[in-house]
């Protein structure tokens, strides 16, 4: 059930709504995780199963890392034995977490790259069981990992409710497609949380931003994108492959921060605070200041609990460059798996790693504009690897981008023609524009005040519309 | 402000759940539409995923407000400019220069290269056919004539979205109406060729063939194309035509968004453009009769050639078949209209000239006039309700009368009005040629082919018995307020020889 769906949005929302301000403040938890499993079914019935599993079992692994660190720092402050213990239920728990996530998302990966080389071999060929891929897991399963260490690390406590935990990891706001929510972020509303009009105020405040974020604009671009990505690259005049790079980009900046204005905005309904996940990531000027505002949840979590694990930078230059290298090749791969998706990830861990070698010192002496200018051509160039189905289609999109198609007039582009007209432009600079906190102070100002709010409602009223009456437009991160 | 905020987020929210208390919108629906059915859970089906998309189908189709909303958002991409209306019609409609509204398929036809590669393959052999069929009729003494509907986006190629043409200049594209009339003119196949007529007509400014809101030639320029087509049909052919006359050329104003034209189809609440456009129409002066049976088949532009047709004679009998569909028109069809005819018109635009539509309507005529004569006789059916659709009561039959006992393939949709499944048996001779069970009112026709083999023709008869568990009226069944006991439904029965002979092949664009 896509959040932009009339089912979500005149059905499943306002019954839930009527059912959780309705019900006693015990049992709302319980309104919540029924409606989250219900959500999740909906989209996932067998694997909704594997995710009560999971949350059983983790339940379990976290609470014995917690009696035992508690142990460790109490009762034998100086054995090692409880640590022990508690680091062996760790790496039990991140391998099975992980060892599930090799199944759903990697393992016809796996077979399908060693069926090619058996192939090249002459030898029989693995058998490819096709198991789909469950939506969400990704997050859900980083969700997990990071409960599990922080318990380890004692940063919380673990939970004694199994319930309590069902709905932290099953909490439908951020369940498909993030933001990842750390346990640690939300442990107190689960316990303790009242129902403050102000947070269902701002709460819906977000969520119509992010509704409108998606309808309009990402589906918008998406027309063009789709369009232009799928028509073979043959016949992509030049042009035509910068429009259709820019419309991507803007499809899943609108896209991706449109749910999770969604999730953090209706996380904030049912008085949970989300962290952000965006912060106008296109205005960046450097790859580095590019991750700190694209898709924030996953790259902190990248950071806490691979990179410094990993040593971070403080094993000297060439182990942070690896370290560097590995957390964004991992981070590519956890997008899909898929080769794209891997030399994504590898091509902004190069990037970064050219940051650190010298070139934040030549970016520094520039202006912010240029610096800026440089990060678009960077991640536009790493949208297209990202987007494109194969490699090779990414390598002669590439091509056509930056050496042109002069085997080809202008007309016998025409498909994509039809779908760049007034109004996908129109969405196309606004799409543009937004991109830039250039009304980020004057909005903040405005936007709970009433022209702000006369604003809000229109917008709602039109997004709503919008969403209420168009197909179905699955959001991109529901794949990951 | 806050709280007003909240409750308007709310109200609008949970507006569509009214539906459930039985507060519901009149839902139209066109033409081929069905409308969705609310799924029943079944655990198989859930686990599937096969009710959850039902579901979403059905509720996407009849929560409250839907056609508010649908209209709005059309308002909405009307002041944005216009583009793509994804509800309101099933192709795109584009405005071009002056808010000229353009149906985006027939763009395609003009700008898109693709479709002309075997453009020329495709004609030569439907040209072929025709000359066949031509001579065939001639030995029937049935004159034929092709004529070529124009398309809005030739005769005004230059109002044209912009965008469409700076990306397509290339001068030297051949066009769909040149390739055909070549290859008409090269076989000597009697043709009108109105695209030259509407540019004509344009160039003289002084009425326009098409209105700016409209996908078809308008009454008017349809109205000359008849005087224009008819008048050069008397001089090639010994069936003549009395010349038509005109009294005045009536002019009045109509609202556009009317007859389902491009305007129509925008589903706005403003009009869009003028709300107003002037009109033109020709009113005859009538003085003849038809003098003899005409036949027209086409497209939708045959529509308003076969309305002035009529129009322009006091008294007449004509048989007027509007085919697009993707099913070949039946032997059936073209048994009870060609008889006594003394003419028989194809009157087809650009887009089906395109596609698979006229290659079906030729094939279909030439395997009706190539393997011919037979024909079917109903007992206790219901009145054929045109398009060869009939409801059949209980017990009821089918005789298929053909001169050569060979064997055949029967196809036909079909589909029951029971919400229960019913139960039907084919027999021929008490033998079961076919057992199926057809599924509820609302699904889909299913479509069957059935051999029928030679031993079941008797002396040129082959009797069908379909039997149905029952008939019921749709009154009863509260579906609608027909009393009529219907069994079954049968549309588009069709005959052809085990390992047919023609086809024409285009590909579909």
């Amino acid at each position: 059930m896509v959040f932009s769906s009339p089912l979500f949005l005149s059905f499943f929302l306002p019954v839930l709504f009527g059912l959780y301000f309705l019900a006693q403040t015990k049992l709302r938890n319980y309104v919540l995780l029924a409606a989250s499993l219900f959500f999740y079914s909906w989209g996932e019935p067998k694997a909704v199963v594997i995710m009560c599993l999971l949350i059983s079992v983790n339940y379990l692994i976290g609470y014995y890392i917690g009696v035992q660190q508690e142990k460790s720092s109490s009762v034998f402050p100086k054995s090692l034995c409880p640590r022990t213990k508690a680091i062996l239920a760790l790496s039990v728990g991140i391998f099975i977490n992980l060892g599930v996530l090799i199944f759903y998302k990697y393992l016809s990966f796996l077979i399908n790259n060693v069926n090619s080389i058996l192939m090249q071999m002459d030898k029989d060929l693995l058998n490819d069981p096709g198991i789909p891929l469950p939506i969400g897991i990704s997050f859900y399963i980083f969700q997990i990992i990071s409960y599990l260490v922080d318990v380890y690390r004692k940063e919380v406590k673990p939970q004694k409710n199994l319930f309590s935990l069902a709905l932290y990891i099953s909490l439908f706001p951020q369940l498909v497609a993030g933001p990842i929510v750390r346990y640690t972020t939300i442990c107190e509303d689960l316990e303790n949380r009242k129902t403050n009009f102000d947070n269902v105020f701002k709460g819906i405040h977000r969520f119509v931003i992010g509704l409108a974020k998606k309808v309009l604009i990402a589906d918008s671009m998406a027309l063009i994108a789709d369009k232009i990505f799928d028509s073979p690259v043959s016949q992509l005049p030049c042009g035509f492959a910068w429009i259709g790079a820019i419309a991507y980009a803007l499809q899943i900046y609108f896209d991706f921060s449109g749910y999770s204005d969604m999730a953090i905005g209706l996380g904030r309904i049912f008085n949970f605070r989300f962290l952000e996940n965006f912060n106008f990531p296109y205005s960046a000027v450097s790859i580095q200041d590019f991750w700190r505002r694209w898709h924030i949840s996953l790259s902190s979590w990248l950071r806490d609990y691979l990179y410094i694990p990993l040593g971070g930078n403080r094993k000297g230059r060439l182990r942070t460059y690896i370290n560097l290298f590995t957390v964004f090749l991992l981070c590519g791969l956890w997008h899909g798996a898929s080769w794209n998706f891997v030399a994504w990830g590898a091509y902004h861990g190069t990037g970064l790693i050219a940051e650190r070698v010298g070139l934040k010192k030549v970016l520094a002496l520039v202006p912010p504009l240029i610096g800026n200018l440089y990060v678009l051509l960077f991640v536009l160039i790493g949208w297209v690897i990202f987007r494109a189905n194969t490699l090779e289609q990414a390598k002669d999109y590439l091509k056509v981008m930056f050496m042109g198609n002069s085997a080809y007039p202008m007309n016998s582009f025409y498909t994509a023609l039809q779908f760049i007209t007034f109004s996908n432009v129109e969405m196309m600079l606004v799409g543009i524009i937004l991109s830039y906190p250039f009304f980020s102070k004057w909005f903040n100002k405005i936007q709970y005040k009433p022209l702000g709010i006369v604003w809000m409602m229109i917008l709602f009223a039109v997004a709503y519309t919008f969403a209420m009456t168009s197909h179905f437009s699955p959001f991109i991160y529901f794949r990951f | 402000m806050r709280r007003l905020f909240v409750f308007f987020v709310f109200v609008i929210l949970a507006a569509p759940l009214f539906y459930f208390v039985g507060i519901k919108e009149n839902i139209h629906l066109y033409g081929v539409e069905e409308s969705a059915m609310l799924p029943s859970i079944q655990n198989e089906s859930y686990r599937k995923k096969d009710f959850q998309k039902k579901m979403e189908t059905w509720w996407g189709n009849h929560f409250l407000l839907r056609r508010f909303l649908l209209k709005t958002k059309n308002q909405i991409y009307g002041w944005m400019n216009l583009n793509q209306f994804h509800c309101a019609a099933q192709n795109t409609i584009v405005v071009g220069k002056n808010q000229f509204l353009y149906s985006c398929n027939y763009l395609d036809t003009v700008y898109n290269d693709a479709l002309y590669p075997q453009l020329s393959q495709g004609v030569d052999i439907q040209t072929t056919k025709l000359k066949e069929i031509q001579q065939m009729l001639a030995q029937k003494g049935i004159d034929f004539m092709f004529v070529l509907a124009p398309s809005k986006a030739r005769v005004y190629q230059d109002k044209t979205p912009l965008l469409y043409r700076w990306f397509n200049q290339n001068k030297d594209r051949y066009d769909t109406y040149t390739v055909w009339e070549s290859y008409l003119k090269s076989k000597n196949i009697p043709y009108f060729n109105s695209l030259v007529l509407a540019r004509q007509m344009r160039a003289q400014k002084k009425y326009e063939p098409f209105y700016p809101y409209g996908i078809h030639w308008n009454f008017y320029f349809a109205g000359r194309v008849v005087q224009e087509s008819l008048q050069q049909l008397s001089s090639e052919s010994k069936n003549t035509f009395p010349p038509l006359t005109e009294i005045q050329v009536q002019r009045f104003t109509a609202p556009i968004m009317s007859e389902r034209d491009l305007g129509d189809l925008l589903n706005l609440w403003i009009p869009f453009g003028n709300p107003q456009q002037p009109s033109f129409r020709i009113q005859w002066r009538s003085e003849s009769k038809l003098p003899f049976k005409t036949v027209i088949i086409g497209d939708s532009f045959s529509n308003e050639y076969a309305m002035e047709l009529a129009n322009a004679f006091y008294q007449g009998n004509f048989s007027y078949v509007y085919n697009i569909s993707n099913k070949p028109l039946s032997l059936e069809l073209f048994n009870q209209f060609m008889a006594d005819s003394k003419l028989l018109m194809f009157v087809h635009t650009e887009i089906n000239l395109l596609n698979q539509a006229t290659a079906r309507n030729i094939d279909a005529l030439y395997q009706f006039l190539k393997e011919k004569n037979y024909h079917f006789e109903y007992q206790n059916w219901h009145a054929d309700e045109g398009n060869t659709l009939r409801w059949s009561k209980e017990n009821s039959q089918i005789s298929i009368v053909k001169t050569i006992n060979n064997p055949l393939i029967l196809s036909f949709d079909i589909k029951s009005i029971f919400t229960s499944v019913q139960r039907v048996e084919i027999k021929c001779d008490d033998e079961i040629l076919l057992e199926a069970n057809i599924k509820a009112d609302k699904t889909p026709l299913t479509r069957f082919e059935q051999e029928i083999p030679a031993v079941c023709f008797h002396e040129g008869k082959a009797v069908i018995k379909i039997n149905a568990e029952g008939a019921d009226s749709p009154a009863h069944l509260n579906l609608n307020t027909d009393t009529r006991p219907l069994g079954l439904l049968i549309q588009n029965m069709t005959l052809h020889e085990k390992n047919p002979t023609s086809g024409v092949s285009l590909t579909e664009p």
